[in-house]
């Protein structure tokens, strides 16, 4: 049986462990393992799995995840969220469409502390939402924005999926982190706009809030400061080469619990569950970077990956029409697999065409990043409307995801916009030191 | 895919307490590497006098952390899975895939401690240390040893469970 063969087949056996419940780091871990023995037998397959864990385990780049989860934990239970929905609300909240446009940019300031959309989505959804009911907004249109608004969450950093990318490509993390502050606040302002022409179009969706007087605004800008100023420090920090992102989210995390401390917003005694929240999430994600840091040595004893570039080099569809052949794949991929599974099953194959192609390997990481986003609310496996839907129990699922279909487009143009304009994502990394 | 709906609100039993005391034990270990790392960055800028070797502890700390949340986390059902096909492969169909993914996890996880123990009395007996501070590298293997050790009786604790409740538990 030539190693191709085995590949493919071990693809197979990878989609069939998933199919049977296998947790997604398992799955990898067991079919990387399996397929390793049969190649390369059973003490090369035991050895490299013993050794790919000690790896993952006590890698120092991947020891950022935690503590940026830990830090987005903490300025959750301590109602930060509702500090950065509050300014923005007071700002556009009294404009039609306000409150939608201000869990947009609520969405997008938390999506600075927080490295996960659902965790984003919850934290806000539980805000806003009651806020647009109030109002009399569309349900449509209220949990769309929250379930899409979300998504920012992973885009704009920290991002626990710029983190995965990076180390099963061994790009910079500090790059990455930085390469998706600008497409983040394209994203955002798309979504603002495409609030904009729906409540432009339909106005009854999206009643004006109430007016604030300057004082109110100020008040609710002066609440906010405070986490501001720590996302300045921790993700400026690493823009500025203060900072690596490990020590930056160790700071941030410190900053964040100091300040929820101090300022009474957070007992100390909830932080036994924030700590148990967060590595929970913790063993979840490193089981899935052990499985993948298994299964990719396996494709790589297959060729399969090289096989692949070959391939589509031979069907001549060019750079860019492979490019998108692969986004079609991917998007597909979203509706049913869970974003960052499908980043971490798919990039050991990805990455090497996308390089041998010679796309900036950067650009690509926020690229399949706002491909996952978009996985992230598609149906009929779109994890952010299931969250919004655990918010909004009321609102039937259909309607969320009518809701969210404009903004799904809003997430395509931004996809076409960094396609034409790669500097979009580019300029800021190249100006780092 | 999606990571499982939170159960319930129903009494915790006490092999789910004992790892969630483990688990927060690594929360707390998790605490200590925010607060070196703090503590790192304010000596190398305020004191001229960064902490050498500050990033064996976190990558040897890592490896507590994981190990020790990795048991819970798979008891309370949070690591990710495919959850699309559920309702297609019906009630007997989920107890035999239940089934056959619990043991081929024992039967992997089992070579998998087997050689970290392995590794983890060669680093002994010969002294392997990390560079600079010389942190004995079995603690990292022993800690995968015996966390992995925990995920696979989990494993077996579940497998066990299933028996016991048969298909009234996927009805």
């Amino acid at each position: 049986m030539s190693e191709t063969l085995i590949g493919v087949l071990g693809i197979a056996a990878l989609f069939v462990a998933l199919i049977i419940r296998m947790p997604v780091g398992m799955a990898l871990l067991v079919v990387g393992f399996g397929g390793i023995w049969v190649i390369d037998g059973q003490r090369a397959a035991i050895a490299t799995m013993s050794s790919e864990t000690y790896s993952s385990v006590t890698a120092y780049g991947l020891s950022v995840i935690p503590l940026f989860v830990l830090m987005g934990n903490i300025a959750g239970a301590a109602g930060y969220s509702q500090c950065l929905y509050g300014a923005a609300h007071a700002w556009v909240g009294r404009l039609r469409g306000g409150l939608a446009a201000s869990t947009i940019t609520g969405c997008a300031a938390f999506a600075a502390v927080s490295g996960s959309s659902v965790a984003t989505a919850v934290t806000i959804g539980k805000v806003a939402l009651p806020e647009m009911k109030r109002y009399g907004y569309a349900d449509g249109l209220a949990t769309g924005a929250v379930a899409a608004g979300g998504t920012l969450g992973i885009l704009i950093p920290p991002s626990t999926g710029f983190v995965l990318y990076a180390i099963l490509t061994e790009e910079s993390i500090g790059k990455l982190f930085i390469a998706g502050i600008l497409p983040g606040l394209l994203l955002a302002g798309l979504f603002v706009l495409v609030v904009m022409a729906i409540t432009a179009i339909r106005p009854e969706e999206g009643p004006a809030g109430p007016n604030t007087s300057m004082q109110e605004k100020l008040l609710a800008t002066l609440h906010s400061l405070p986490l501001v100023g720590v996302i300045l420090a921790s993700i400026g920090g690493i823009y500025l080469g203060v900072f690596t992102p490990v020590e930056a989210a160790g700071v941030g995390a410190t900053m964040v619990l100091v300040l929820a401390v101090v300022t009474g917003a957070m007992s100390v005694t909830r932080l036994p569950g924030i700590l148990t929240e967060t590595v929970t999430m913790t063993a979840m994600l490193y089981l899935i970077i052990i499985g993948a840091h298994i299964f990719g040595p396996f494709l790589a004893l297959t060729h399969i990956p090289e096989t692949l570039v070959l391939g589509l080099q031979e069907l001549g569809l060019g750079p860019y029409g492979t490019l998108l052949l692969i986004l079609l794949g991917y998007v597909i991929l979203g509706m049913f697999f869970d974003g960052l599974a499908m980043l971490v099953v798919t990039l050991p194959v990805v990455f090497p065409i996308i390089t041998g192609l010679g796309f900036d390997p950067i650009w690509f990481g926020v690229i399949a990043v706002i491909v996952i986003e978009m996985g992230l609310i598609t149906p009929p496996v779109g994890i952010n409307v299931f969250v919004v839907k655990g918010v909004a129990r009321d609102v039937p699922m259909g309607t969320i995801f009518k809701g969210v279909l404009p903004f799904w487009f809003a997430m395509a143009a931004c996809l076409g916009l960094l396609i034409l304009f790669p500097e979009i994502a580019l300029y800021l990394p190249a100006q780092m030191k | 895919m999606d990571a499982p709906a939170p159960q319930a609100a129903r009494e915790e039993t006490l092999p789910e307490r004992i790892l969630r005391y483990a688990a927060l034990g690594g929360g707390l270990a998790l605490f200590g590497i925010m607060a070196l790392v703090s503590i790192s960055v304010f000596f190398r800028y305020l004191l001229g006098q960064p902490i050498l070797g500050s990033q064996e502890i976190v990558e040897q700390g890592m490896a507590v952390v994981v190990m020790l949340a990795m048991p819970y986390t798979a008891m309370t059902g949070q690591h990710i899975r495919v959850d699309i096909f559920d309702r297609h492969l019906g009630a007997a169909g989920r107890f035999i895939c239940d089934l056959v993914s619990r043991v081929i996890g024992i039967v992997v996880l089992a070579l998998l401690i087997r050689k970290a123990a392995d590794k983890a009395l060669d680093a002994h007996e010969y002294e392997d240390v990390t560079n600079m501070l010389e942190i004995p590298v079995w603690i990292a293997y022993g800690a995968i040893s015996i966390g992995m050790s925990f995920f696979v009786l989990v494993l077996a604790l579940q497998l066990w469970l299933q028996f016991k409740r048969g298909m009234s538990g996927y009805e």
